[in-house]
């Protein structure tokens, strides 16, 4: 399940959409970004209609903020 | 006001919920011609400390899901400093008594492997924040309104 692909895709891009894009979620398959939509369903259905489920595919916010966790969780690191 | 509602357990406030492959992904599925797994009942932690939802690796896996996003945590166990991590999107169901059903789809929810509890989700603020929690320490009852 691995997105290092698609992660590589997004810090390629990622100071434009900083520029263009700053409150979108950018969707990104492979080394391709696919478009920025306004919100995460919007993004992930975009995703589903655009690649399918036979290719992976990333959604990500442009401009994010780590989130914060008080509960020790180990989660599944890329 | 449709709810569910649980004595404490041993690991706090648990709720019985569902989970399910989100609906934009059960359409690509059909239109693949992939079968779809149906939701699963899963055991989940009410969790006001998570900014978001997680799932366990185990219901992950369970539904069959692919991980469609990251992002970024911090806290102590990340010796505060920000870690990309995996996420999916779900749905995630309450029902109260066969009657009303409570969507929350697409939800992005973090996976992590949660140990060997039989806990296969922590309901985060995500999901509170369009809810009433109640917590009723002398009485040992939770209760979720939705």
């Amino acid at each position: 399940m691995s997105l290092e692909q698609e992660l590589k895709t997004y810090d390629a891009h990622h100071a434009e959409a900083m520029a263009a894009h700053p409150e979108d979620w950018m969707l990104v398959s492979e080394d391709e970004v696919l478009g920025y939509y306004p919100t995460y369903a919007e993004a992930i259905a975009a995703g589903y209609e655009k690649v399918g489920i036979k290719r992976r595919f990333m959604v990500k916010k442009v401009k994010e903020e780590p989130i914060v966790f008080l509960r020790p969780i180990n989660p599944c690191r890329i | 006001m449709p709810h569910l509602t649980a004595r404490h357990s041993a690991d706090g406030p648990v709720l019985d919920i569902q989970l399910a492959i989100p609906r934009t992904r059960t359409i690509a599925m059909a239109a693949a011609g992939v079968p779809v797994t149906p939701a699963i009942e899963i055991r989940a932690l009410v969790d006001t400390g998570a900014t978001i939802t997680v799932i366990s690796t185990r219901a992950f896996a369970r539904l069959g899901l692919e991980g469609t996003g990251t992002t970024q945590i911090i806290g102590a166990v990340t010796a505060n400093q920000p870690v990309q991590v995996q996420t999916c999107d779900v749905s995630l169901i309450l029902v109260h008594k066969q009657s009303y059903m409570r969507k929350f789809d697409p939800l992005p929810v973090i996976i992590a492997p949660l140990g060997q509890s039989r806990i296969d989700a922590l309901i985060g603020r995500d999901v509170l924040q369009s809810c009433l929690f109640l917590y009723d320490g002398q009485a040992g009852t939770c209760t979720l309104a939705f």
